[in-house]
């Protein structure tokens, strides 16, 4: 039983009016408990509507929604309760951000889950943790911290609330380096430990490829494909046609192939593409 | 010859806040150079790039474009004209209803002839790639494409020096690839002088430059092959090495020593390889 689907839906902004624009068309998909996702495509190419189609955000112009098994929308469902279990982290973290310090801001949704305020600190602790923040940033005002501080908070502010569900638009836009492998490791070991299913949205490959089970392809508002990322990145033409590209690695890989090295490359992970290297290279060594 | 920027002793703190930010600041920046700024998150970036159009102003030592001194009301809107600055966040930088309207908004704003402006608005978008848009609003536009606009907006002032603050850090890669292909061009071809941040170490190979930030101070100024040979200090500063320059490095842990320069590129490395194979094979042969 999936644990969140959509079925057949549709999408459209402004229905009606000269700017109309069908942001989605005919997306079917399904999400299983405790599974990893990423999520990749162009600009525009609907990602962003269609996660705020999966919390209730927006609804679908046709087609349907459903978390358990219940139609979000029919009549009686609970929205608000769906909310808690399917948290979204969005694009632009300052639009998420509104509170006086960043204790508070990190503090909000558990206020408003009704959290006991005994229990708030060690969340906020946990969460902190988890985003690579020490405990001093959380006197500070939200408004004065940089572009990957605030993309911190924004992160904490929703994974304290422990959702069932966490999807997280562009999270690591904006992380140094060292920041983004903290989260995304930080957010594996988060998925395990609260068998929480987590869905990503991102521009880079490289992420997606590594931390991702499962990736789904979508391309002017409707899927394109769909796999584990090693059948989705064997795909490099049809995904050059889209306009996304493969990871660096097996970009790298594809070249040293096409310059007549006789390897596997379909890789993406450093390692393995180090190892059969290495295989090739003592290979070579050993021949002589 | 005058630097285009140049910063003395620049040292700065916000306001509601007693630390500095940013120490004791001195570098300079010659006209038609592409430099990357690096750094990890809070070490002081973005602080330091609005010093350079006058944004900010140093509490200590001073900021100097073409000479003039940033901190001298007299000398901002010289200083705006010359110096461009493009956000990370494309939601925030856009005024107008109508895209092309948003990219003659400043020119407008100083009374540039109406022909001029359509020429040069035309010609921005084309680089941007969203002449097609022109008439579109754009708070219909998805945050990539809005970044291109907000590009535009900037491409049609002419500056002669560009700052870029994250600019592709939410483009898809096609997108990015663009703008980097747009912001290359504008460096190579039109001698447009480039300060980039970003956290996307395969964007800053083939900068001349790249200048590092750690808790406000510049720590390593140099030439992205002499800058990445140091792999681990890198990684303690919270930053990467590129992909390729790591895979040399796993393979050297694998006692594979492919070269003693650094290899950056894709095609440093294949040839690298090519070497390789051919020292092993000499070796057999004599
Ligand atoms: N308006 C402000 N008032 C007080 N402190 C600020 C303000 N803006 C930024 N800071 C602090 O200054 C430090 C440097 O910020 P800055 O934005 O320059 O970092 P950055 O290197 O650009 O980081 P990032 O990679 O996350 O964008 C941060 O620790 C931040 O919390
Ligand atoms: N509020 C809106 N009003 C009208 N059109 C919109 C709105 N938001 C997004 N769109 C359009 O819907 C399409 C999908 O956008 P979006 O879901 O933001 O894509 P992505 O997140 O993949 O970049 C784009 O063509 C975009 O221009
Ligand atoms: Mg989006
Ligand atoms: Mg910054």
């Amino acid at each position: 039983m999936a644990l969140l689907r959509t079925e057949n839906v549709d999408f459209i902004y402004s229905k009606g009016t000269p700017f109309e624009k069908k942001a989605l068309s005919h997306v079917t998909f399904s999400l299983e408990k405790n599974e990893f996702v990423g999520i990749v495509g162009t600009t525009g190419s609907g990602k962003s509507t269609f996660i705020k189609l999966l919390n209730g955000l927006l609804a679908p112009k046709k087609g349907a929604v459903y978390f358990n098994e219940q139609n979000i929308w029919s009549k009686g469902y609970d929205l608000r309760a769906l909310r808690f279990a399917v948290g979204i982290s969005f694009q632009y973290p300052e639009h998420q951000i509104f509170s006086d310090t960043v204790k508070e801001d990190i503090a909000y949704g558990l206020k408003n889950q009704g959290v006991p305020e005994n229990l708030w600190q060690d969340k906020i602790m946990e969460v902190l943790k988890i985003v690579g923040l020490d405990e001093t940033y959380l006197e500070l005002s939200p408004f004065q911290l940089s572009g990957g501080e605030i993309r911190r908070v924004a992160l904490a502010s929703i994974m304290v609330m422990r959702p069932q569900v966490l999807i997280l638009d562009e999270p690591t836009a904006g992380l140094d380096p060292v920041g983004r492998d903290t989260i995304y490791t930080a957010l594996k070991q988060y998925q395990k430990e609260t068998e929480s299913t987590i869905l990503v949205v991102s521009h880079n490959m490289d992420d997606v490829a590594e931390y991702a089970d499962s990736l789904l392809v979508m391309s002017a508002g409707q899927i394109l494909a769909q796999g584990t990322p090693a059948e989705v990145f064997s795909k490099t033409e049809e995904l050059t046609a889209a306009g996304l590209a493969v990871p660096e690695i097996t970009q790298l890989l594809h070249h040293l192939k096409l310059s007549g090295l006789p390897i596997q490359d379909s890789l993406f992970r450093i390692e393995d593409a180090a190892q059969e290297l290495a295989n090739f290279l003592n290979e070579v060594k050993k021949d002589e | 010859m005058t630097a285009l920027i140049e910063t003395q002793n620049l040292t700065f703190h916000y306001q509601n806040t007693e630390k500095n930010l940013l120490e004791a600041v001195t570098i300079s920046f010659e006209e038609g150079t592409f430099t990357a700024l690096l750094g990890s998150n809070g070490s002081g970036k973005s602080t330091l790039l609005k010093q350079f159009n006058g944004l900010l102003t140093p509490n200590e030592g001073a900021v100097f474009v073409l000479g003039n001194k940033t901190s001298e009301h007299e000398n901002w809107l010289t200083i705006r004209q010359n110096v461009g600055l493009v956000f990370q966040n494309p939601e925030n930088q856009i005024v107008s209803t109508i895209v092309e309207e948003d990219v003659a908004f400043a020119l407008e704003n100083l009374g540039v002839k109406r022909e001029t402006i359509r020429q040069r608005v035309n010609e921005a978008l084309q680089m941007v790639d969203m002449y097609d848009y022109r008439l579109h609003p754009p708070y219909k536009l998805s945050g990539g494409q809005k970044q291109r606009v907000a590009i535009a907006s900037i491409l049609a002032m002419r500056p002669r020096c560009i700052l870029f603050d994250e600019a592709t850090s939410m483009l898809d890669p096609q997108g990015r690839a663009e703008i980097l292909a747009i912001i290359r061009r504008l460096n190579k071809e039109y001698g447009v002088t480039i300060i980039m941040i970003t956290h996307l170490m395969e964007e800053v190979i083939d900068a001349d430059r790249i200048l590092i930030l750690d808790k406000g101070t510049v720590v390593y100024d140099d030439s992205p092959y002499t800058v990445f040979q140091h792999v681990a200090a890198i990684e303690k500063l919270g930053l990467t090495v590129p992909v390729v320059t790591k895979l040399a490095d796993r393979l050297k842990q694998k006692g594979i020593h492919l070269s003693e320069q650094t290899l950056l590129t894709k095609e440093d490395f294949a040839e690298a390889i090519k070497q390789y194979m051919e020292g092993h094979h000499g070796t057999i042969e004599n």
